[in-house]
């Protein structure tokens, strides 16, 4: 008799599999499930029905635009063929548009009908991250950060809320999904052309908001997210826009909650002289 | 009002009535309207995030209501080692919340780390008897309280098997010290799907161990003349599983029970009415 671990790996292949494998897939059961009225196949058959069904409800809820984008029908399939190659790895299937988005780049990102349509979902899914993201340990203390001296902002640090999602793509991916978040018909056609889009999505006491940011913002917060100081990311700022001024981003960016916390960073040491090293 | 055995009785201990599985789409009119519900049972993986609204909510409703949580993920009969980070997540829910019931399934829905995040039937024999029971053991040491393990719907049975499913159930709550969630549903298609009488499943459980009952619609799938009974969670409770639940009362006493319903989910008030069904069987 087979093992447990056996029987479940056969069992999981014949769920999971793509729709070519199912009947090799069946057979290797078919000594171990009883048939009766119904085949193994068919009794198989309402698991695997029940297996997709979860997965597609799952990002049904998590990408409703990109849905109402392809149309149901397209959609249901995108996530059929999506679940063999990127099964869901957790108990709680909230994670399963992670893979999804994945399996979209792979497939569409170089269709000339649909390149656009993995960056949609991608910001989709990092506005679903950005409701479930832990709460901030920690507030912005606004006063301590007022009473940060002129000669030290070059070097200030903040520590990213963990809601904070950037992105950037070569699509106007915010408009379109704007577009197509509501209950109502969007008006009017998007013109893909129109150029790409840079889109900073945040978190501020649980209501999520996100906004278009221009190309050289969105890299001046892409160098703070990632703990770069305020200086280093306006010098990453202006090699994309030589007129980028901080001042308005950082008073944006602090009232919607975009930081948790600052620190001042300690300069860089100086160069150890030739009599120290002597000594 | 007794708390149900193995409940957790320093904080809104969930009553022997009929409460209602709490879904997403109530959770507005639940939150505003605060109205009269014995209890709620929230599926635990809906309220796993860290942060944000989801756990939030669950935690306002608490203040109101005695909770469960149940979980439909964890995967006690896999053959994989137990997801301990799925477990964590869990502990961290249920140091939030404090709910006065914990259960999950006797079931599996995970191997080699994938995952079919379905309720997928045992093969009822000792060996997957042991290793479930065993799972159950750590799972309860882990958490740090005894939990409720349910009864699922199924559509096939193994070849290899030694035990009725309700003596399988039976022994892994007296091998493993966990409580049973009687899902009578669950019983009725069974017994319909697999030939058996449903008054023998319930007989066969003993009344002490029983924690909560679960009450909920299936449909019948027909192919040529055949029926199968699937378990949708998106009918009425059916007349048949209605006098199984009285038969199971007059067998257990008052236990707390719950209405379930997914699919196509109904207006809150038609919850509530077949909760007070319930409770007028229950008298």
């Amino acid at each position: 008799m087979r093992s447990l671990a056996e029987l479940q790996r056969d069992f999981a292949a014949a769920l999971l599999g793509a729709d070519t494998d199912v009947a090799a897939r069946t057979a290797l059961l078919q000594h171990d499930i009883a048939s009766g009225a119904f085949s193994v196949a068919e009794r198989l058959q309402v698991y695997r029905h029940n297996v997709q069904a979860n997965y597609l409800n799952a990002l049904q809820l998590a990408f409703p635009a990109t849905r109402r984008l392809v149309g149901a029908e397209f959609f249901a399939q995108q996530a059929r063929a999506a679940q063999p190659r990127f099964p869901s790895t957790r108990g709680d299937l909230h994670h399963a548009g992670a893979g999804f988005v994945a399996a979209l780049h792979a497939d569409f990102a170089d269709d000339p009908r649909l390149h656009w349509l993995p960056d949609v979902a991608q910001l989709e899914w990092a506005w679903q991250q950005t409701q479930v993201a832990p709460d901030p340990a920690t507030h912005l203390d606004l006063g301590a950060l007022q009473r940060v001296a002129p000669e030290h902002y070059a070097r200030l640090s903040f520590i990213a809320h963990p809601a904070l999602r950037l992105l950037r793509s070569r699509w106007p991916v915010f408009t379109i999904w704007k577009a197509n978040r509501g209950d109502t018909d969007p008006d009017g056609t998007i013109d893909l052309d129109r150029g790409g889009e840079c889109v900073v999505i945040g978190r501020r006491q649980d209501l999520e908001q996100a906004r278009l940011c221009s190309q050289a913002e969105h890299r001046w917060l892409e160098t703070l997210a990632g703990g770069g100081a305020l200086g280093d990311a306006v010098d990453a700022a202006l090699e994309i826009d030589s007129g980028f001024t901080p001042d308005r981003p950082l008073q944006l960016s602090v009232a919607e909650g975009l930081w948790i916390g600052f620190e001042v960073l300690t300069p860089p040491r100086p160069a150890a002289s030739a009599s120290a090293a002597a000594r | 009002m007794t708390p149900a055995p193995g409940t957790n009785p320093s904080r809104g201990a969930v009553p022997a009535r009929a409460g209602i599985g709490l879904r997403a789409p109530h959770h507005a009119q639940i939150l505003e309207q605060r109205p009269p519900i014995a209890w709620l049972e929230a599926h635990s993986e809906n309220y796993f995030a860290a942060g944000g609204m989801q756990p939030r909510i669950l935690e306002q409703l608490r203040e109101d209501y005695p909770l469960a949580l149940h979980g439909v993920g964890l995967s006690l009969g896999s053959a994989d080692p137990l997801d301990l980070e799925h477990v964590a997540a869990l502990k961290r829910l249920i140091d939030r919340v404090d709910p006065a019931i914990v259960s999950e399934h006797l079931c599996w829905g995970a191997i080699g780390g994938r995952h079919l995040n379905d309720l997928l039937p045992m093969p009822y024999e000792i060996g997957a008897l042991r290793h479930i029971a065993s799972r159950i053991v750590e799972f309860q040491e882990r958490i740090g309280r005894q939990v409720l393990v349910e009864n699922v719907s199924s559509y096939l049975r193994f070849t290899n098997e030694t035990h009725a499913e309700w003596e399988f159930l039976v022994e892994v709550s007296r091998t493993s010290d966990c409580l049973l969630l009687v899902d009578v549903n669950n019983i009725f298609v069974n017994a319909r799907n697999h030939g058996f009488d449903p008054l023998d499943y319930l007989d066969a459980i003993p009344a002490e161990r029983v924690g909560e009952i679960h009450l909920a619609g299936h449909t019948v799938k027909t192919i040529d003349t055949r029926e199968l009974r699937i378990d949708t969670h998106s009918t009425p409770v059916c007349d048949e599983v209605w006098a199984l639940y009285a038969h199971a009362l007059r067998r257990f006493g008052p236990v707390p029970t719950l209405i379930e319903w997914d699919a196509d989910l109904p207006e809150l008030s038609r919850l509530l009415a077949e909760a007070q069904h319930a409770d007028a069987i229950a008298g």
